[in-house]
């Protein structure tokens, strides 16, 4: 394979030889225009790798790209470029934003490693082109000249025909440039480029690794209708093998309202969300007795299952549902809604195609939104929206606290695998349990999006809804459990290790922190209170003299013994 | 053939949608209709991107189903598009109003025609949103509310004959407030009946940041529209102090280009008489357009 090197003189492309001395079939172009040296590699029908002058290649790398182009004939069937940097349409982990980097440069390492991802652009430093497929389609680039945003224009370009963008860390390499941000800057202000992007894609915001480019209004321009979120994934899937993913909810007798409520959630986003067709939805009920309504369930709606004979006295029901399920359904994904939440299905499709694209063993979140409601409102009633969850806080579970609802989180299979949810005699926090095993101990990816999925419920006359139990002692017993256990071992280390970077939110998890803040200092006032009390009280004003001449006495006698 | 029954003994309901949602969830949506309520229902749908006009079909005992489109050209918006399928029906005593992503909960059809019997001063009565309720005020006693909002409401037929409808030139958002406050001018009341509840999973709550929301971007240019309809010059000018508050100068711009170009010259003149329940204060639905 060949690879294209851009090199800005004689000196540059000695010293790329020199670097990169074990690839076999270099090519070195000087040229004033990158857009011209992309056009020539795909002119050549011939799949080829782009690099700039100034990057470093490891000593493998035309074995990675081997590697590379033989799975990428399975997992991306539909791949138009790659490269090792790009930007996201989900978040990655929780607050590591929208970029991923398989690269070290001037500015830092790799943020991820061990998969593939779609991406909406990548960067310029490392560009694989599969041009014969680029070349049957009629891709060339627009006439632009220069060194800046080729990288960007070829990948809206790749999208545009139908064909995928991924970052691979197959392709990592050392790139020694820090990139100029003032000459990026300058050519975003270019007339030509911005009617290009609005003419193009639907996006009033670009997302660059350089940062963001507002292309402007253009009324003589016809606006484009390129979603680059919406493409990358949905590119990216293409031909890709199908997933199933099962929706779980549990539920409880007397409560025939709700859970019809939130099984028409779920069937509006089976019948109306239009989802792709290779995302298959399994919708299960599971109880833990054979409550009346169980007929009605299983005649008007679905699968419902109850395992009342297999439940010990006194054990934790919500936690064996939840085992009972993952053992019974073969499915890639489990998403539980519980009886009393309901899904907002028409915000679910990006979600639902990350899962066909982003690693199969991934934990993904959205956000999720509480409602306030009574036990009469809560079918369709009048509701009051409360909070609202954002899932890029997720990785705030390793600061403790939970941070998400249960309904916010989609886990893959093997995260729940010989799941143990018997820490103690757990009845409660069996989401948190589940979310820190997952991220923490067996350490899977997880990339989150800012759509609202999910709602939940919160019924102050609601006495069968522990989340509200004002008495929290059961809550606190089961968190001195599960701490215990956290910190028994250096297995939940990477938690440490992630808390570290939480400095660096501005949000609401510093809202956290400052609601935890204000509940020390009103324990501490009530404490103040308390002890003001005694003060005042007469037996501590008559013991008064005596307080006063223990010291004394103390120190008497600790000068006569020495 | 357009049936010409006019849906004797039946609610008349319309629903428009585009190709995708007759293909998809227009089957889910008259299944949901027929299983909430035991009125009897004849729908008329409006595929608007590829009109067309279809025998009439039974979904179940008491609902009927009849895509209707000849004659009618493709889209010209939410408004134009209910004017003609109200038009196969014009002596309908009421017509039902139901978005294709809107699904109704079980008793909402009949809360909706109960209400519009209590009183025949009422032109439109809409539905509580679910769930997330349209944030404007109503009267907390009588229902009375400055407009009603169009993705799932009862028209009265007579207001409808009586007004003309929907004022068409508005193509998307808006043309629903339009109506209400023509309805106020012209002797209708229009009222809100929170025990009829219809699902409705919008999107439109929660436009996404990197994209500017199209919903958003035609309810400012008809924003503008509308305050220069039924308050002039004057009303035209604090619209656009209201606007020039919340978007760049370059969104607004934009904007009252397509107000002044697309919209006004071609909006029915307005009755500008005063009256206390037409005025703008609820209508800001561009509020978070980017700056």
């Amino acid at each position: 394979m060949k690879f294209w090197v851009a090199a800005r003189d004689q000196s540059s492309a000695e010293n790329f030889r020199i670097r990169n001395e074990h690839l076999h079939d270099v090519k070195i172009v000087f040229t004033d225009s990158l857009f011209q040296i992309l056009d020539e590699i795909i002119a050549s029908g011939e799949v080829a790798c782009f690099l700039h002058d100034d990057v470093t290649v490891p000593h493998n790398f035309e074995e990675k790209i081997s590697s590379f182009l033989s799975e990428a004939e399975v997992s991306w069937p539909s791949w138009g470029i790659a490269g090792n940097s790009g930007v996201l349409s989900l978040r990655l982990g929780g607050n590591q934003g929208s970029f991923v980097r398989f690269l070290s440069d001037p500015h830092g390492g790799p943020n991820f490693g061990g998969f593939d991802l779609p991406v909406q652009s990548v960067d310029g430093n490392t560009i694989l082109l599969n041009s014969p497929k680029l070349k049957a389609l009629g891709l060339s680039l627009p006439n632009f000249r220069g060194f800046q945003l080729y990288d960007l224009i070829l990948s809206i370009e790749v999208l545009s025909l139908g064909l995928s963008v991924i970052a691979s860390p197959k392709l990592a390499v050392y790139h020694d440039s820090k990139g100029s941000q003032s000459l990026f800057d300058d050519s975003t202000k270019s007339v030509g480029f911005n009617r290009y992007l609005y003419g193009k894609v639907k996006q009033s915001v670009i997302s660059t690794l350089n940062g963001d480019i507002s292309p402007g209004i253009f009324e003589d321009v016809q606006r484009g209708d390129l979603d680059l979120v919406r493409a990358s994934l949905e590119n990216a899937s293409k031909g890709r093998s199908p997933k199933t993913l099962a929706i779980v909810t549990r539920s409880m007798p007397g409560r025939r309202a709700v859970r019809k409520r939130c099984i028409d959630s779920i069937d509006y986003l089976v019948e109306m969300g239009a989802l792709s067709s290779s995302l298959a939805i399994r919708h299960l009920i599971y109880g833990t007795e054979k409550f009346e309504e169980a007929y009605e369930i299983n005649s008007e709606y679905r699968d419902f299952r109850f395992i009342a004979e297999s439940v010990p006295e006194g054990a934790d029901t919500r936690s064996l549902l939840l085992v009972a399920a993952v053992q019974d359904v073969d499915a890639d994904f489990f998403w539980f809604v519980d009886d009393d939440d309901w899904i907002f299905p028409s915000n679910f499709d990006l979600l639902g195609q990350a899962l066909l694209c982003f690693p199969s063993n991934a934990v993904f979140a959205a956000n999720s939104q509480h409602f306030h409601e009574s036990l009469e409102s809560s079918e369709y009633g009048r509701n009051e929206p409360a909070s609202t969850f954002e899932a890029r806080h997720l990785a705030n579970v390793s600061a403790g606290y939970n941070p998400v609802p249960f309904c916010s989180v989609i886990y893959p299979k093997d995260a729940l695998d010989d799941i143990d949810l018997s820490i103690g005699a757990l009845t409660r926090y069996e989401d948190l349990a589940l979310l820190a095993e997952a991220l923490l101990r067996r350490r899977h990816p997880f990339f989150t999006l800012d759509r609202l999925i999910a709602c939940v419920s919160v019924r102050r006359d609601d006495r069968s809804q522990t989340v509200i139990e004002p008495n929290r002692d059961e809550w606190n017993r089961n968190l001195a459990d599960l701490t215990s256990v956290w910190t028994a071992s250096d297995e939940f280390g990477w938690g440490r290790y992630l808390t570290s970077s939480l400095g660096s939110e501005d949000d609401d998890s510093s809202e956290r922190m400052r609601a935890l803040n204000r509940h020390y200092l009103s324990q501490r006032d009530d404490a103040i209170q308390q002890l003001d009390e005694i003060a005042r009280s007469v037996s501590w004003r008559m013991t008064r003299p005596l307080r006063i001449l223990k010291p004394v006495i103390r120190r008497l006698r600790h000068s006569r013994r020495s | 053939m357009i049936d010409q029954s006019d849906g004797v003994g039946a609610q008349a309901v319309q629903i428009v949608g585009d190709s995708e949602f007759l293909a998809n969830g227009l089957a889910h949506q008259l299944r949901v209709l027929s299983e909430v309520t035991s009125v009897n229902l004849a729908v008329r749908v409006l595929c608007y991107d590829n009109p067309r006009t279809g025998e009439v079909k039974t979904v179940s005992e008491s609902l009927t189903v009849q895509e209707v489109g000849d004659g009618c050209s493709p889209n010209q918006g939410f408004g134009h598009n209910h004017n003609f399928l109200f038009g196969t029906w014009p002596s309908s005593p009421s017509v039902i109003l139901l978005n294709p992503d809107c699904l109704p909960v079980h008793g909402s059809i009949e809360s909706l025609v109960r209400k519009f019997e209590e009183d025949s001063t009422i032109g439109i009565v809409e539905a509580r949103q679910w769930p997330f309720e349209h944030p404007k005020h109503r009267d907390p006693v009588t229902g009375d509310t400055s407009w009603a909002s169009g993705f799932f409401c009862l028209l009265s037929g007579p207001m409808m004959n009586a007004i003309g409808g929907f004022d068409p030139s508005y193509n998307m958002y808006l043309e629903d407030v339009d109506l209400s406050w023509t309805a106020w001018q012209s002797g209708f009341r229009v009222v809100y009946e929170p025990l009829a509840v219809g699902r409705h999973f919008t999107q439109s709550l929660f436009p996404r940041r990197d994209l500017l929301n199209v919903e958003q971007e035609m309810s400012l240019r008809n924003f503008l529209s509308i305050a220069y309809k039924f308050f002039g010059r004057q009303g035209f000018m604090r619209a656009y102090a209201m606007a020039e508050k919340q978007v760049s100068s370059e969104v607004l711009a934009d904007a009252t280009e397509g107000a002044k170009n697309d919209v006004i010259p071609y909006m029915r003149v307005a009755n500008r008489r005063r009256h206390p329940m037409v005025g703008f204060s609820d209508v800001l639905i561009f509020e978070g357009l980017r700056k």
